[in-house]
């Protein structure tokens, strides 16, 4: 027996200790999971010198206009400015296929890329510009569908070189992918007959439409739009041109232009000179083209020497002879289109020859006349990489997928390997300020997924950590009292049977499961409050006004009936206070609407109606409140009670209750006064976004979160401080009501401030809940991930963030991984608040035991 | 039903049997209570439920009573647990409780500050009051009338708080705001209490650091801050070692004279050495009530004797 009870205390023991230790190692892996998925986020992007090879010969007469890798990584194609288009593999340098581009038209005098894409334009002595495509065309072919000759050339690495295509063998048995040059240009289209283009650029927009724009050697500026006819009958394809011209847009005195680009939506066209001013004109109405503004592009007397446009057509990548390149976007603002520099990165040393966008990101590489090359991320105003071309860079191309980067020179083409890592998650970009394209100003943004190629990830963390905080701020501003005071009122003034069955019916509210909670928040109630807003907000001054006031009118109640009334009936008639207060808010709604909100408070909020006093007025209210009750005990209260020691119950009771009535009155009429005041002064809170509590109303509100995730914490800070009120021994509660103390006194003085740590640890709790809770935020919010305080727009937390698109991130894409990073960071805060509610507790406990 | 009746009224019918069977004692003395005991000793017919008349010695007839106590019944929901208890506590002097436990001491010294009013079930009947003003009359506030008695419980509970702060916590709940006059009670409060030495160097710092027998002292300070009428000890030394239990002894023979004090108390020598009167109680009932010297010397009555001397309790 004794053998046995020794046995079963070892197994009780080794059990409890592996359960403990299992536990802790089971958080460390979580985290340590998390954390490896997440760090490689920091990894720092390489350009791997030790791969850089000479791919071509190169040649020392023409320069190349553009450049390009295959989607492989296996070919390199340049075209020259004698319109002459090679394709070398990149491993030997082994030429493929030559074309002569332009053929008969000779050599093209003005030339462009859409970044990004295959698409081309070329414009000619003889006033055409032709527009076309240049890529690489890949096809998957069995053994025995390729020529004999191409078998017969395999080398030993398994690729050859045959009649102008490249073959290679893919480790699936018999399996080859064929790959040729893929260029052709279109007929020419008569820009500017006779007159030769100096500069052009075209842009696809949506519909099929081309749009062109050119400048020529007559100083004209041109804007003009395709549309393309196919005939059926040939198959050839004609245009039909509409033009738009700004003659002499620059005059014989003139510099000339050095660059022209036309933005991707067709909208600006943009000349620029050498001297860096460049002009922005609006083209999106082709008949009446305008110049909208003229800006200096580069900083002092630095000279423009690259522009290029950023993936997307929309950023233009300014470089200048001091290696610095800028990038540059119109936003909108009050007059149209403005041209903003974003990013200034000083990237290389000498002057900038060429600015290649790749065509996944916004990764850039550029180059510059002395030979030195770099990969730059625009956004994040990041130089991942530099290296050394050993020679002048005239263009340089980054591979589809980011693993070769290339630089074209003279002497022939350098590549690297390139490994980018993760240039969209810096730490800067996950939770500092960035200025992406098109905002007006550098703003913490969270846009993780969009509609265009082109779309930049915006990935700050910050939005999702100010909607965690804004949740949890909401809810515990709601719930927190409520529990806590529920909690004093149940473990000082209720007799311990009712306290039990309070204490269980709360422990069945924490029961409900946090998707019904959710479901309801965002099905029923956030309706509900859309439809009666003021009535429900009216309710939080309505519901505790009833209640003072029910305290004040049991006063007139004689002493004999009121010690009957002790205990349950009391409670009942507390809670009477709710039923009565929501009576009086509803009645109230319609005249308060009228009376201060225009008659409508939603178009109120919206700023649509009424004037700045009833926010300022709101906000104001609980200042007074708490004003008027300090008052009331420092000043009214004590010269009440001595001056009442005569008076009758019912007398005593009417001047509580006159008092009560004055002091609210005076609060509502000086939270009014000071509110027109601050109104009248000039202040809006409807419109200062940011931190006012004030703004537009969208249905699944902040408010609506706060009430249900409040309702939810309830219960766990209730329990848990009703357990510290409760620990506070009761012969101090006994001492203090022998000084004379009541129990408001005993509780406020005494029990609150002993069990203080008790319901901070509480209040812990229920706060790691909040910041951790997912169902209700993710229902009952419109996830729409700003940074206003605004009770009446949406957040979007990290929790709910995780759920919503952890599902279709790409595993171990950038985006994947920062949402691991962001339920690390979910899991710091949460560990740190439980962690300073449990060595609260402890030290709590440590006391505890002194009493 | 009617035999249930009669036996009830029986029982409820007050035991008029003159005694003869009751020790010697002496003459003049019996004749101030007109004391009538039943036959078999006052235990027995306390233990019958039949009623008596407390023997309160003449002495206290002079005395100018602070709390008068008249005919106080209490009830624990159904169980009675004092039985027509008369008494006064005298001005400026000590009153020691005695009795052995179960017996209605604490519960006596509760009613008097109305704490039981603080337990569920109480039911309270006869009369009380403090210097004239009654104390369970339906107009009293009881906050009221507690700031007007001090009390000290068995077990040192200092608030978990500064020594300063426990001081002069019955000045804070009434709202007193003035530095000056605070730092006055709480130095006046703690060397009335024999502390101020020890601790003036400390006033802030947690009272829960003090020694047990420091925060009982600081306890009897918290009690006189507030300039009681009358000062309820409730075995204030059974929680202490001998030495703390001295220095109280000596701090209640210091406040004797200011002071009235009602104290219960569990040890005879404490009772002897510190006070000026002792009532004994038995089941309820306040049996004997006299000068110490008499009720420790020469009692009235032989139960009296018997508990005093420890033959039985
Ligand atoms: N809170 C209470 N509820 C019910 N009965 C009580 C309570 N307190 C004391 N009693 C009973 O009242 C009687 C007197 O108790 P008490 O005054 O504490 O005795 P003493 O202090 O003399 O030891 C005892 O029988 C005790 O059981
Ligand atoms: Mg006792």
């Amino acid at each position: 027996m004794r053998k046995s009870a020794r046995y079963a205390e070892r197994a009780a023991r080794l059990s409890i200790t592996l359960g403990g230790v299992g536990t802790i190692i089971a958080v460390s892996l979580i985290f340590v999971f998390l954390f490896s998925v997440a760090v490689p986020l920091f990894g720092s992007a390489k350009l791997d010198v030790a791969s850089v090879h000479a791919a071509d010969k190169g040649d020392e007469q023409h320069e190349v206009l553009h450049g390009g890798v295959d989607e492989y990584g296996r070919l390199l194609w340049k075209l020259q400015d004698d319109g002459h288009l090679y394709l070398t593999t990149v491993a030997e340098g082994a030429e493929v296929a030559e074309l002569d581009l332009a053929g008969a038209a000779g050599a093209p005098t003005a030339h462009a890329m859409e970044p990004g894409t295959e698409r081309i334009v070329l414009g000619f002595g003889d006033g055409t510009a032709r527009i076309g495509e240049i890529g690489v065309l890949s096809s998957l072919e069995t053994e025995d569908e390729i020529p004999a000759g191409a078998l017969a050339t395999k080398g030993a690495d398994g690729h050859c070189v045959f009649e102008e295509a490249f073959y290679e063998w893919l480790p699936t048995k018999g399996l080859v992918r064929v790959s040729r040059l893929n260029a052709a240009l279109g007929e020419p289209i008569e820009v500017n007959p006779g007159v030769e283009l100096q500069l052009v650029d075209r842009s696809q927009l949506a519909g099929g439409e081309e749009k062109l724009v050119a400048f020529s050697a007559d100083g004209t500026l041109g804007v003009y739009s395709l549309r393309a006819r196919r005939n059926l009958l040939t198959g050839e394809t004609t245009y039909k041109v509409r033009t738009s011209q700004i003659p002499e847009a620059v005059t014989g005195d003139d510099a000339r232009p050095s660059r022209l680009l036309l933005s991707g939506n067709g909208a600006s066209a943009y000349l620029a000179w050498e001297n860096g001013q460049v002009r922005h004109y609006d083209v999106r109405d082709m008949d009446a083209p305008k110049l909208i503004e003229t800006v200096e592009l580069t900083a002092g007397r630095a000279k423009l020497t690259a522009m290029d446009f950023l993936l997307g057509s929309t950023t233009l990548l300014v470089g200048d002879d001091h290696g610095t390149l800028r990038a540059w976007f119109p936003v909108r603002d009050d007059d149209g289109l403005t041209l903003v520099e974003a990013h200034e990165i000083d990237c290389l040393d000498d002057a900038i020859t060429t600015i290649a966008s790749s065509g996944r990101s916004r990764i850039v590489m550029v180059g510059d006349a002395a030979g030195r090359v770099a990969a730059v991320q625009v956004t994040t105003n990041e130089v991942l990489a530099r290296s050394d071309a050993r020679q002048p860079v005239q263009a340089a191309a980054i591979s589809p997928k980011e693993d070769l980067a290339v630089a074209f020179g003279a002497q022939g083409s350098a590549v690297w390997q390139l490994d980018v890592a993760f240039p969209e998650a810096t730490f800067g970009a996950l939770f500092g300020k960035v200025w992406y394209e098109g905002y007006p100003e550098p703003g913490y943004t969270w846009q993780s997924t969009g509609g265009t190629d082109s779309f930049e990830p915006k990935l700050s963390l910050m939005p999702l950590i100010y909607g965690t905080l804004k949740a949890t701020f909401y809810s515990m501003l709601f719930g927190a009292p409520i529990a806590i005071l529920a909690a004093i009122y149940s473990s000082e003034f209720l007799a311990a049977r009712t306290r039990a069955s309070l204490k269980s019916l709360i422990e069945i509210m924490a029961g409900l499961p946090s998707v019904v909670l959710g479901f309801l928040a965002a099905l029923v109630f956030a309706p509900f409050v859309q439809d009666n807003l003021l009535g429900v907000l009216l309710c939080f001054l309505c519901v505790p006004a009833v209640l003072l006031l029910l305290g004040q009118l049991l006063r007139f109640v004689p002493r004999t009936v009121e010690l009957r009334l002790q205990g349950t009936p009391r409670l009942l008639i507390a809670v009477l206070s709710l039923p009565l207060g929501i009576l009086l808010a509803r009645a109230l709604s319609a005249p308060v609407a009228d009376g201060f909100f225009g008659g409508d408070l939603l178009a109120w909020l919206d700023g649509r109606v009424g004037g700045a006093a009833p926010g300022w007025t709101i906000l104001l209210l609980p200042v007074f409140g708490v004003g008027a009750v300090i008052a009331n005990r420092r000043f009214v209260e004590p010269r009440l009670r001595e001056a009442s020691v005569e008076w009758s119950r019912t007398r005593t009771a009417a001047a509580g209750l006159g008092i009560f009535l004055f002091l609210s009155l005076l609060t509502l009429l000086g939270a009014w006064i000071a509110g027109s005041l601050i109104a009248w002064m000039g202040g809006d809170l409807r419109s200062a976004g940011g931190l006012s509590p004030i703004g537009t109303y969208v249905q699944r509100s902040s408010l609506v979160v706060g009430f249900v995730m409040g309702f939810a914490i309830i219960p766990v800070i209730y329990t848990l401080s009703e357990d510290a009120l409760s620990s506070v021994p009761n012969h101090l509660r006994l001492a203090s009501f022998a000084t004379g103390a009541t129990r408001w006194q005993t509780a406020a003085r005494v029990v609150v401030p002993t069990a203080a740590s008790g319901i901070f640890s509480a209040l812990m709790v229920g706060l790691g809940r909040a910041v951790g809770e997912t169902m209700i935020v993710l229902m009952a919010t419109g996830n729409t991930p700003v940074m206003e305080m605004n009770l009446f727009n949406g957040l979007r937390t990290l929790s709910a963030n995780i759920a919503v698109e952890l599902p279709e991130a790409v595993k171990d894409s950038t985006h994947y991984r920062t949402l691991f990073l962001a339920a690390l960071t979910l899991f710091a805060m949460t560990f740190v608040v439980n962690t300073l509610a449990e060595s609260v507790r402890q030290h709590f406990r440590k006391r505890a035991h002194q009493l | 039903m009617f035999t249930q009746n009669s036996k009830m009224e029986e029982e409820l019918t007050p035991h008029s049997d003159p005694s003869g069977k009751l020790p010697a004692r002496d003459p003049g003395t019996a004749a101030t209570t007109g004391g009538t005991a039943p036959i078999g000793g006052v235990f027995e017919a306390i233990s019958r439920g039949e009623s008596f008349v407390t023997e309160t010695h003449e002495e206290l007839a002079a005395e100018d009573p602070v709390v008068g106590i008249e005919d106080f019944d209490l009830h624990y929901g159904a169980t009675q647990a004092l039985f027509g208890v008369s008494m006064c506590v005298p001005r400026g002097k000590v009153t020691a409780l005695i009795g052995p436990s179960g017996c209605g001491k604490s519960t006596l010294l509760r009613s008097v500050n109305r704490m039981n009013d603080l337990i569920d079930g109480v039911q309270t009947d006869g009369k009380m009051t403090l210097n004239g003003d009654s104390i369970y009359g339906r107009k009293v506030d009881v906050i009221e009338l507690r700031k007007r008695i001090g009390m000290v419980f068995q077990k040192p509970n200092p608030f978990p708080m500064s020594i300063y702060e426990n001081v002069i916590y019955s000045l804070r709940i009434d709202g007193v705001r003035d530095k000056n006059l605070l730092d006055e009670v709480c130095e006046l409060s703690l060397k009335g209490a024999g502390l101020w030495d020890e601790v003036k160097d400390r006033l802030n710092s947690n009272a829960l650091r003090m020694s047990g027998g420091q925060q009982q002292r600081l306890c009897i300070a918290r009690a006189i801050a507030a300039e009681p009428e009358v000062l309820l000890l409730d075995e204030p030394c059974s929680a202490l070692d001998p030495i703390a239990t001295g220095k109280i002894e000596d701090l209640i023979d210091q406040l004797r004279g200011h002071y009235s004090i009602l104290m219960v108390t569990h040890n005879m020598q404490q009772a002897s050495r510190t006070s000026d009167y002792t009532a004994f109680m038995y089941l309820g009932r306040l049996v004997e009530y006299g000068p110490t010297g008499e009720i420790f010397m020469q009692p009235k009555l032989r139960e009296t004797e018997d508990y005093v001397t420890g033959r039985f309790g």
